[in-house]
């Protein structure tokens, strides 16, 4: 979709899923913001559940939008998160399709 | 990255950042280093000269104890912080070297406290870049550059300015603490 176009609504079929549901979008942000981040701060910085998170995590995982390691950060084992270079492109993607719909929607 | 996106993540930033340094212990300790500096201009005593200090030390096992486990690791950027062990040297050549001026001076001099303040506040704004230590880095220098320099400031003003920033760091570590409280330590279901 490029700026100017009218909306087409068929493109909005091609928006990344992974990241249009809400939960992971909260947790996409959050990895964008900082270098890397453990359970513990991205439960606290989403508000979502441990299970709902954990859940959500391994979805972004699989896809290859995050990267998660277990590390030992002084001395006590952590799960740290990462966004990985393929999910910082694909949160671009999705905002640059995105921004034209929500453009037109106002208009 | 786009402009929309790289605006709201430097602003999650600044308030992940913000929040996890709210936690007092900064104030605390610069009071209790105020505190110090006020009671070695009454007493003249060596030992609180660098006693004020010493206790910074200890802000890295507490927030490693009390901090991390409830609020999360977090590593905001590798590129804002300085090596860790250049951070470690620059610190010791202030301390020794306002240390061995003190010595040389006969405990005489005002100076090496204010160096030694101001370029300790200094590293802390070079390494962490946050507000507060900002605000402190040009608070401390000034606070007894001008203070001292217009022989305004008492020993007893320097130790109730120093007692209002540690009771300002109690507070705020205590709210940090019911704000964040220690959940048990359950499976991430993460393998």
């Amino acid at each position: 979709m490029t700026e100017g176009h009218p909306l087409d609504p068929r493109e909005i079929s091609d928006l990344d899923r992974v990241i249009h549901s809400p939960t992971r979008l909260k947790i996409m942000l959050v990895l964008t913001s900082v270098e890397e981040a453990d359970f513990t701060f991205i439960t606290h910085a989403t508000g979502l559940t441990r299970g709902n998170l954990s859940a959500n995590l391994t979805k972004l995982e699989e896809t290859g939008y995050i990267k998660i390691e277990k590390k030992f950060i002084e001395r006590v084992p952590k799960t740290i998160a990462s966004i990985t270079p393929a999910g910082k492109k694909a949160l671009e993607d999705y905002s640059s399709m995105l921004g034209p719909i929500l453009d037109q929607l106002r208009e | 990255m786009n402009d929309q996106i790289t605006e709201q993540t430097k602003e999650l930033r600044k308030q992940y950042a913000r929040t996890f340094h709210n936690d007092g212990l900064l104030d605390f300790f610069v009071g209790w280093a105020i505190v110090s500096a006020g009671i070695y201009l009454l007493t003249s005593s060596m030992i609180f000269s660098f006693a004020g200090w010493m206790p910074i030390l200890l802000i890295a096992p507490i927030k490693k104890y009390f901090v991390i486990p409830r609020f999360g690791y977090v590593k905001f950027s590798q590129s804002a912080s300085i090596p860790r062990p250049i951070l470690i040297g620059a610190g010791a050549v202030i301390l020794i070297g306002s240390l061995l001026i003190t010595i040389i001076g006969g405990g005489e001099s005002r100076v090496p406290i204010i160096v030694a303040l101001l370029g300790l506040a200094l590293l802390f704004v070079l390494d962490k870049g946050f507000n507060r230590t900002t605000v402190y880095a040009i608070f401390i220098p000034l606070f007894f550059i001008v203070g001292l320099g217009l022989n305004v400031l008492t020993p007893a003003l320097i130790m109730l300015t120093g007692g209002v920033l540690m009771a300002l760091g109690v507070y705020l570590f205590v709210k940090f603490l019911q704000k964040f409280p220690l959940e048990p330590d359950k499976e991430d279901g993460l393998s």
